[in-house]
């Protein structure tokens, strides 16, 4: 990576890529703010890791297995990050208390990320309804 | 893959769920290994056409495995089929011994 850096004369090679999927709808498929939710990822993900891109809204399916399976289809935004696994883990802490806020916020099954080749999810528990 | 990632995660409060297929890496990865069974598999000719496979495959030598990488391989399986094409667990290993080979070969 080093070598390929030099060719370029790039001043900046990061080689861990991190990416963040931002929901449309909760788990009732219902909207959300997608919007201020991709604004507040781009500007966590610049301020912890430098830059990030955001793709135009995808189609996406979710398998809600706490809810005997049921699909939830959404149009999730697609952020990639380059860094580095040192900024993650320096990161950590601050992209956990995000991505948590914005699945107990939007009522989310899981939030999902990819971390170079690995999927993960934080997962929610459905939310008990409470009469009155 | 991140060499931490186990690490990454429990600092996240995350599962690792899966390894994404070597098809590039990021999240397109798996989206494209589904795209690659789809486009590559071809059901056999006959009468009663059986799974799509891919033509090239020729040969089907027995290879040993655990458990663990069988249910990885039945989850990949499941994940790359549709309504209208099936893909295999083996056909998964077998593309993914083609893909990682062929990796080896351009190094």
């Amino acid at each position: 990576m080093g070598d390929m850096a030099d060719r370029f004369q790039a001043d900046k090679a990061e080689s861990t890529l991190l990416v963040l999927f931002i929901p449309s709808v909760d788990r009732d498929e219902q909207p959300i703010d997608q919007e201020s939710w991709v604004g507040q990822s781009l500007e966590l993900l610049g301020r912890e890791f430098g830059g990030a891109t955001a793709f135009p809204q995808a189609r996406g399916v979710w398998r809600d297995d706490a809810r005997g399976g049921r699909l939830v289809f959404d149009e999730p935004v697609i952020i990639q990050c380059y860094t580095s696994e040192q900024a993650i883990e320096q990161g950590a802490d601050r992209l956990r208390d995000f991505l948590v806020r914005m699945g107990r916020d939007t009522n989310q099954g899981a939030v999902g990320l990819v971390i170079d080749r690995d999927y993960l999810e934080i997962r929610f528990p459905v939310r008990e309804v409470t009469d009155g | 893959m991140a060499r931490n990632v186990h690490k990454i995660a429990k600092r996240l409060g995350a599962t690792v769920v899966d390894r994404v297929p070597d098809a590039g890496g990021g999240a397109f990865g798996a989206a494209r290994l589904a795209k690659i069974f789809q486009a590559r598999l071809q059901p056999s000719q006959g009468q009663r056409p059986g799974r799509p496979t891919d033509p090239s495959w020729v040969l089907h030598p027995k290879v040993p495995m655990s458990q663990a990488t069988m249910q990885k391989l039945t989850q990949l399986a499941n994940q790359a089929s549709t309504a209208d094409r099936k893909v295999s667990p083996m056909q998964v290993a077998a593309q993914l011994l083609e893909m990682s080979l062929g990796e080896e070969r351009q190094d």
